[in-house]
């Protein structure tokens, strides 16, 4: 409480310090200029931070951005809002360049569907190219020459309140449910899919809100130097933020305010060497890569920026009604996966072949089989991951087939990953927020402004729903630990609780006890048959461990190259022939499973 | 008819200089799934070597190029040692960054010292030969023939040489072939030198056609030699040939069809509308999605 309000009050003093500063001219109007800078630069290190460090994507065109809003602000105050009105309708020119570099975004944000990395950056260097060659391809805001008549409308007032509200909104989209999701394109992309995450909704939204605030910045700089050109949009410009972002830190808001504001004086600083400063500021670049890629605040964020901690100790939901929030269409005729002629080839590889399964709700069934005979693409087939061959896989009696990974997971089926994959860098407590991201209903826009709604779902819904599974687990006291560093046995753990976030009524754990010992496997069963109850779940397992799979399912498949040799309970599949030959070979190890 | 296959000539030659340019980009590439940002402005040293040579020292043709594939070749290797392998290991953003940053150094400090266009005297006699109406100048000979030489080199060299092999190699697997006993710094230097090498070759033939050049020149011709890599399917030798020629296809008739500064932005929109449709390029091959 107090420190929200003495951010309040910060804030206010500074606004206010910034209109007698600037009306009365108590500064130097140089130092004045390098303030605006700053504000602008931090604008747009914090936008294109958005992208690059909390979605790890590589956008390397930002200026492009920066250009459209520039130029559509501009036009808008000289061509076509009347000249009396300047100041007072400033900030509509200004949000309509913000709004014309959002709507440029989608363009990048496309082909960010399909290619990451590498490709991106391309796509986005040539947006940049392409903005700058068509800008000085139209001669009618002044081609190659630029455009100009703009007045001198951004002030240090304004630069400042900009610079804050830009600074807030960003902040508010990173700590909301959209920003989660953006945090786990970064982290695991393919992990973040099975846990509901729309990406390519997430996508589009992080490269709208970045490029909105680009063009925020790009207005505010052409109406600081009253002249803009295509060449002070190019590819120069685009790494100067570059460099103020990794600077900074990467994933910060309070490493992108350092990285603009230490870079901005510098510059301003080295003028003296003239060209050289232009040698110096690459070479800085490069250097920093090679001795702390991470920048000064890279992951870390300053205590104010993040969300204050709820101190509520009791919990008001139970696992009971965190199921009942999502209300479920009622299995078809009792059964609830329904597979039919399930085929898949891998170019000429038949990975899988016809396999067919009926399921009822509330079951616990193994997969089993030597290494290669398609347990895992099985799987991968039924949570979305691949496209089968052929066959129909029906959930409630919806074929869902060809879906994608999310919506296959809001539909019910959550899944584990062989070899585990959580969002290493994010905290547990984080992690499991992930898994949440379908059921939050508010939008991104109310995230940004923190409305009542986004106040009222993040607090019962997603916070409550939080902390009772951590706790029904036993994983809140690591619960503001990042998950790299959890000890092994959790991490496998806060995989199964993650799943379960997502509401699911059919989990799919692939290999779960991989790594553990006998005890450890032991208490692992007795909490799948607990989630099973308490979540109202039907349960799939892939194991090697036979003491495990025997102990635990109710019916059992063997697969083998693909193809399903038999199927039945515990009992029938270790007293069957073809099992014992195929899978488990030799007499002697068919012996050991006679001990179990 | 003649007005046709001048055109022809005309693509083979601005194919020709992007082609070898590319191999350069997806040599790398090939080898350390590393964009290569510097590789436009070791193709603009290229062309301030040749014109040291020519200007300055007077040097004729043959050596000229020589000295500065070489020389480019050095500052190739040189750029690997010092800022590219010292982040082999570090996440692939910090290594692309670095590329863009050792490009701008490179453009910024040749601007430092050489604030003004240069002009690259002609190298070579201008003698031009008539066929049926074609006109072949010289120069347009030689980057051709040239070039055509340097490609089927290149391609020998990959295919059927022990270096060639054990690069293949890398692209598969970094890890392991140490183990295998290839010394893959000697590989990775060597792939340097050679794509840089090309580059300083491309930059002299640039020169003898285009002889006005300026320390920002790289970075255009550069992304326009990366696009042509990219369009052919990066990583792959032939497909940065293939590419090459194509862009220099599109833009002989973008140039005859279109305004002049209509260029850029249409090898840009080729690249964006392909990597829509054919995210691998022409020759590229689509990595599986492990789970």
């Amino acid at each position: 409480m107090s420190r929200r309000w003495l951010l309040f009050v910060l804030v206010g003093v500074g606004f206010i310090a910034s209109i007698i500063v600037s009306r009365l001219g108590l500064i130097d109007q140089y130092v004045e200029l390098v303030a605006m800078y700053v504000g602008i630069n931090i604008i747009l290190a914090l936008s294109l931070n958005l992208v690059n460090g909390y979605m790890g994507e590589f956008s390397v065109g930002h200026a492009g951005f920066m250009a459209v809003g520039a130029y559509g602000a501009s036009i808008l105050s000289v061509r076509v809002f009347p000249a009396w009105a300047g100041v007072w309708i400033f900030p509509l020119a200004i949000i309509a360049g913000g709004v014309m570099a959002g709507a440029a975004a989608v363009v990048v944000a496309i082909p960010s569907f399909r290619t990451r990395g590498d490709y991106l950056a391309i796509v986005t260097l040539s947006f940049n190219m392409i903005v700058k060659s068509a800008l000085e391809n139209i001669d009618a805001v002044g081609g190659p020459r630029g455009f100009l008549g703009m007045e001198r409308l951004t002030t240090l007032p304004w630069t400042f309140m900009w610079t804050v509200v830009s600074v807030w909104a960003i902040r508010n989209f990173v700590y909301s449910n959209i920003g989660r999701g953006v945090l786990s394109i970064r982290e695991d992309e393919t992990a973040g899919a099975a846990m509901g995450v729309d990406t390519r909704k997430v996508k589009l939204h992080a490269f709208v809100v970045s490029s909105f605030f680009a063009g925020v910045a790009g207005g505010l700089y052409a109406h600081l130097l009253q002249f803009i050109s295509p060449r002070t949009f190019d590819i120069i410009k685009s790494t100067e933020i570059l460099i103020m972002v990794y600077l900074g830190g990467v994933g910060s808001i309070a490493g992108s305010i350092a990285g603009a504001v230490i870079y901005t004086v510098l510059i301003e600083a080295l003028r003296v060497l003239g060209q050289w400063r232009m040698v110096i500021m690459p070479l800085m670049l490069v250097l920093l890569m090679i001795y702390r890629p991470k920048g000064i605040f890279g992951f870390t964020e300053f205590r104010w920026f993040k969300p204050i901690a709820s101190k509520k100790k009791d919990v008001a939901v139970t696992a009971a009604e965190l199921i009942n929030m999502t209300p479920r269409t009622a299995a078809d005729g009792g059964q609830l996966l329904v597979i039919d002629g399930l085929t898949h080839y891998f170019g000429g590889l038949c990975a899988l072949s016809d396999f067919n399964l009926r399921l009822d709700a509330g079951q616990i069934i193994g997969i089993i089989g030597p290494n290669g005979s398609g347990k895992t693409t099985l799987f991968n087939l039924i949570s979305g991951y691949y496209r089968p061959t052929r066959g129909s896989i029906k959930l409630n009696g919806t074929e869902i087939t060809r879906m994608p990974p999310n919506e296959i997971n809001s539909l019910g089926i959550a899944r584990t990953f062989q070899n585990i994959r959580l969002f290493n860098n994010l905290t547990v407590e984080d992690n499991v927020k992930v898994g949440m991201f379908n059921s939050v209903k508010y939008s991104a826009v109310a995230a940004m402004l923190r409305t009542r709604s986004f106040n009222q779902c993040e607090g019962k819904e997603v916070s409550d729903c939080t902390r009772m599974l951590l706790e029904l687990f036993a994983l809140e006291k690591y619960a503001y630990e990042p998950a790299k560093g959890l000890p092994y046995g959790l991490k496998r753990r806060l995989e199964i609780v993650r799943a379960l976030a997502t509401r699911p009524q059919l989990l799919l754990l692939d290999e779960p006890a991989a790594g553990m010992n006998p005890s450890e496997t032991g208490a692992l069963m007795e909490l799948v048959h607990r989630i099973r109850d308490e979540f109202k779940l039907t349960v799939m397992v892939i194991e090697h461990h036979m003491s495990f799979i025997m102990g635990l399912c109710e019916e059992i498949h063997v697969l083998d190259f693909g193809v399903t040799i038999a199927g039945g309970t515990p009992d029938e599949i270790k007293s069957d022939k073809k099992v014992i030959e195929a899978y488990l070979g030799s007499s002697g190890v068919s012996r050991a499973l006679k001990d179990t | 008819m003649a007005y046709i296959s001048q055109q022809l000539l005309n693509m083979l030659q601005l194919g020709s200089i992007y082609a070898v340019i590319a191999l350069g980009y997806t040599m790398v590439y090939g080898v350390l799934s590393l964009i290569n940002f510097a590789h436009g402005d070791l193709f603009m040293i290229g062309a301030f070597l040749c014109f040291i040579a020519t200007a300055k020292l007077h040097l004729p043709f043959v050596v000229v190029i020589v000295v500065a594939a070489i020389g480019t070749a050095a500052i190739g290797v040189a750029v690997e040692r010092l800022a590219y392998r010292p982040l082999r290991d570090a996440p692939k953003v910090s290594a692309i960054i670095t590329a863009l940053g050792v490009g701008v150094f490179i453009e910024n400090f040749t601007l430092a010292l050489s604030p003004y266009p240069r002009h690259v005297p002609s190298v070579l006699p201008n003698v031009c030969w008539n066929f049926n109406g074609l006109t072949v100048s010289s120069i347009q000979a030689v980057i051709v023939v040239l070039s055509v030489l340097l490609m089927a080199a290149l391609d020998f060299i990959v295919r059927k040489t022990r270096f060639g092999t054990a690069m293949r190699a890398l692209e598969w697997d970094m890890k392991t072939l140490p183990l295998m006993g290839v010394p893959v710094n000697t590989i990775i230097a060597l792939t340097f030198a050679i794509g840089a090498g090309f580059g300083g070759a491309a930059g002299t033939m640039y020169a003898m056609s285009f002889p006005v050049i300026d320390p920002y020149m790289g970075i255009m011709i550069g992304w326009k030699a990366f696009i042509a890599a990219v369009v052919g399917g990066i990583g792959n030798i032939r497909g940065a040939m293939l590419g090459g020629y194509i862009l220099g296809a599109v833009e002989t008739v973008a140039a005859v069809a279109l305004p002049s500064t209509y260029r850029d932005v249409i090898a840009f929109t080729l690249l964006l509308i392909l990597l829509i449709f054919r995210p691998n390029g022409i020759l590229g091959v689509p990595k599986t999605l492990k789970v």
